[in-house]
């Protein structure tokens, strides 16, 4: 065993430092990345899309189900989205609560007949509703169905060129549509989607949809989760959006034309991660076709949303979402190290297997660490390992909190900043390597081809 | 070697930690001050700024940091106003230099500089940057000509049209930026984009036609008539809404014959067009389209038919053939009258 754990140590140790220097070079690229994206936010031409006859129309596609306490305050927000052309489609996938009556009584919808498009398969779909007072508003029924069911019915029935996706939890701030669609405007040959910050809501008030007050939920495992999301969202994805080898847009908000998504067949029904799979088939077909795409992240618009407030309801998305992730990266596999594919065989794709393989290495290194302390074989150069691996991710976490501070703030001044702190110190001890657990047993879920259904669970909002 | 390799890491790591903790509370700090002395000043800087706008009062001597904050209230207000307000403050930033000191900066080797520079000549509201916004039109970078772009439009500078209408039509800057600019100039602009009607790129005549739509006038109309034949498509359909917003003569028979057109996106187009006018003669026609055309044109034409007669689509939603177009399209007028 001796002889095992000192071949296994640096193996692991050398791979899990690996991954951890490539999100450390992710934040040097998204310190720069967002340095000009915070320049360019200063020019912002919004106001000029606002009046252009040429801004296209958007239908916002709204996948629900069972989202009863968050839904009404989600629509609200939508209806009051400053924008020149949309619709917004909930698309109820089944609900078993009150979500359909919540949205009739609030909305003043009623029965309605809606032409759809069969573009997508999807099955029988009904019934219809729309509302007397918003004519934009619709509730699309379609019982038993999955999220990426629910948008395929929503790209049937479409009226624009472009959908956006929001979650049934979600909140979008009121110029949010108006600058996700920045990117496509500014370039509508290349660019074909787009995606905005998600940020956590626990714990904010809100008004009618609208975050009034941003604050720190009280439940610890939420409180962690806003700087994770800063983290992941601002850091990693700004500097891949940066180097166009973007995978993930996250469904909570994103913005795609709809023939391309018709053209990939609509959304992947046999996946826990529609949005990542979808992001990679839109890429991979625009490199098959020899046509040059971006798809860009936005730092800035920001939606937001209810984040798991349990460690258990948290431990069970993360397994969901690493279970997709492997899904997506398996049914795109042949994308991997091939020169036709460029950025997306070489970057953007091995990136993706990192953050695949990243947890059950973790976990790997911290079980040879603590294997090698039992058998009294711990080196020095363990013990150092111990205090890097802790020293990369705190200034992971700071990087992000310094470059979050100056242009992309929404927590009030005073002594936020410092319990944000005290936040990133859990997170690296202990709330880190429990989500590492719940990637790898999403991993073994996804290798044993288990797909185990999970509902989200919502708390009524403070 | 491992151990040194470790020790090495661990020792950098600390250091940008510790680094990157510094920023953190420096950048903090200098918000918070900043966000109090914005709270502080902005009452007060507001009514000096409104004083000049309105009475063309001139500020009282300024500190710098109180300069720079009542520049960024002026350029808050020349966005929302019109008129002599704007003249007052193209006089306030030309008497205080910063005209001139953003024009020298148009020339800087940093685009991001001379981004922001063409961005704030445009909130500066002096006609004396239109020459040089119209130059970098031109410039290397594709953000400091959209910036260009939009501070035309700021100085409804139709003297810039031509420029704009030659950037849009080569593909220097984006399309939807140009026409929002294109329309904020407004009807001064016309004889530029009319040349745009015989460009060579379908595309540039599809703009050509739909902004012709927007700002032009019924006198337009004949030089919009022969594209209705053009042979692209999306030319073709944005005639047909151009020449309806127009409302020019008797226009209702030319675009009925293009609901047979080959190309669905004329047929919604033509249909659309048809709703827009409420010509009645169109509405068997565009009751049979919309039970029997494609998707689009035929939800285009139940819509139609829904603007010109909701009655008659009312009644025809109840035949058994009516389809799904009309089905919704009924749906929407009775759910309009609740």
């Amino acid at each position: 065993m001796i002889l095992a754990l000192s071949i296994l140590i640096p193996i692991v140790i050398i791979m899990y430092l690996v991954i951890n220097a490539v999100y450390l070079a992710g934040a040097l690229l998204a310190s720069r990345e967002l340095r000009d994206v915070g320049r360019a936010l200063k020019r912002s031409v919004e106001r000029e899309a606002f009046v252009s006859p040429l801004t296209p129309g958007v239908s916002i596609l709204v996948p629900c189900r069972n989202e009863e306490v968050a839904i009404r305050d989600t629509v609200h927000s939508l209806l009051a989205l400053r924008y020149p052309r949309f619709e917004i489609l909930v698309l109820d996938g089944g609900s078993t609560d009150r979500t359909r009556e919540r949205l009739i009584e609030e909305f003043a919808l009623v029965p309605a007949w809606r032409a759809m498009r069969d573009t997508v398969p999807t099955g029988p779909v009904g019934p219809f509703y729309v509302s007397t007072r918003y004519p934009n508003l619709w509730l699309v029924c379609k019982p038993d169905a999955g999220k990426a069911e629910g948008l395929n019915v929503g790209i049937n029935t479409a009226l624009y060129p472009y959908v956006a996706t929001v979650d049934g939890d979600a909140l979008l701030e009121e110029g949010a549509l108006l600058g996700i669609v920045q990117p496509l405007l500014a370039d509508p040959d290349e660019v074909i989607g787009s995606g905005g910050m998600v940020r956590a809501v626990n714990g904010s008030v809100v008004e009618h949809g609208r975050v009034v007050e941003v604050r720190f939920p009280k439940q610890i495992v939420a409180a962690i989760q806003i700087e994770e999301y800063l983290r992941t969202l601002l850091l990693m994805r700004t500097s891949l959006s940066g180097l166009n080898a973007l995978m993930i847009i996250s469904g909570a908000f994103g913005l795609f034309r709809r023939d391309l998504i018709e053209e990939a067949g609509g959304y992947f029904t046999k996946t826990a991660a529609d949005d990542v799979e979808i992001v990679m088939h839109l890429q991979r077909l625009a490199r098959e076709q020899g046509r040059r795409t971006r798809i860009v992240f936005m730092p800035e618009p920001v939606c937001w949303t209810e984040v798991p407030d349990s460690l258990k309801t948290l431990l069970v998305q993360r397994r969901r979402w690493h279970r997709g992730i492997a899904e997506a990266i398996w049914r795109h596999r042949r994308v991997l190290f091939r020169p036709r594919y460029g950025r997306l065989g070489f970057i953007a794709l091995p990136y993706l297997l990192l953050e695949l393989l990243g947890p059950p290495i973790e976990l790997l290194a911290w079980a040879v660490v603590i294997l090698s302390v039992l058998a009294g074989v711990l080196s020095p150069t363990s013990l150092f390992f111990l205090g890097v691996s802790f020293m990369l991710n705190l200034v992971l976490a700071l990087a992000a909190l310094s470059m979050a501070e100056v242009d992309y703030r929404r927590h009030a001044a005073g002594g936020e900043t410092v319990r944000m702190l005290g936040y990133v110190v859990l997170g690296i001890v202990g709330y880190r390597q429990l989500l590492s657990g719940a990637c790898m047993v999403g991993l073994v879920d996804f290798l044993r081809g288990k797909r185990p259904y999970t509902q989200p669970t919502r708390r009524a909002r403070d | 070697m491992g151990t040194g390799l470790f020790v090495g890491a661990f020792i950098a790591l600390s250091v940008a930690a510790v680094l990157l903790l510094g920023l953190l509370s420096v950048r903090r700090l200098r918000l918070l001050r900043t966000e109090r002395e914005l709270a502080r000043a902005a009452d007060r800087l507001r009514g000096v700024a409104a004083a000049l706008v309105m009475d063309g009062e001139r500020p009282p001597a300024l500190s710098t940091e109180d300069a720079e904050l009542l520049a960024r209230v002026l350029w808050d207000f020349s966005r929302q106003i019109t008129g002599s307000g704007r003249e007052e403050i193209a006089e306030y930033f030309e008497e205080v230099g910063l005209v001139d000191r953003q024009l020298a900066i148009l020339a800087s080797g940093a685009a991001w500089r001379r981004a922001q520079a063409a961005f704030v000549l445009g909130d500066a509201c002096s006609a004396r940057a239109i020459p040089a916004l119209v130059e970098h039109l031109r410039d290397p970078d594709t953000a400091v000509r959209s910036a260009a772009t939009r501070s035309l439009g700021r100085l409804r500078a139709t003297e810039a049209a031509g420029g704009i209408v030659d950037a849009m039509a080569d593909r220097r800057i984006p399309l939807a930026l140009a026409c929002g600019i294109l329309i904020e100039i407004g009807a001064g602009g016309v004889p530029e984009i009319t040349a745009l009607l015989v460009h060579t790129d379908p595309r540039s005549r599809s703009t050509g036609v739909q902004l012709l739509g927007l700002l032009g006038s019924a006198a337009d109309a004949d030089r919009l008539r022969p594209l209705l034949t053009d042979p692209d498509g999306s030319v073709r359909a944005q005639a047909c809404l151009a020449l309806s917003r127009l409302a020019a003569g008797d226009i209702g028979e030319t675009l009925r014959a293009r609901l047979s057109d080959a190309d669905p996106l004329v047929r919604a187009a033509a249909a659309e067009a048809l709703g827009e006018l409420q010509d009645e003669d169109a509405l068997d026609d565009l009751l049979h389209m919309a039970a029997v055309d494609v998707f689009d044109p035929a939800r285009a034409a139940a819509s139609a038919s829904a603007r010109i007669d909701p009655e008659a689509l009312l009644a025809a939603a109840t035949g058994l053939d009516a389809g799904q177009h009309i089905a919704e399209a009924a749906t929407r007028v009775w759910a309009a009258r609740q």
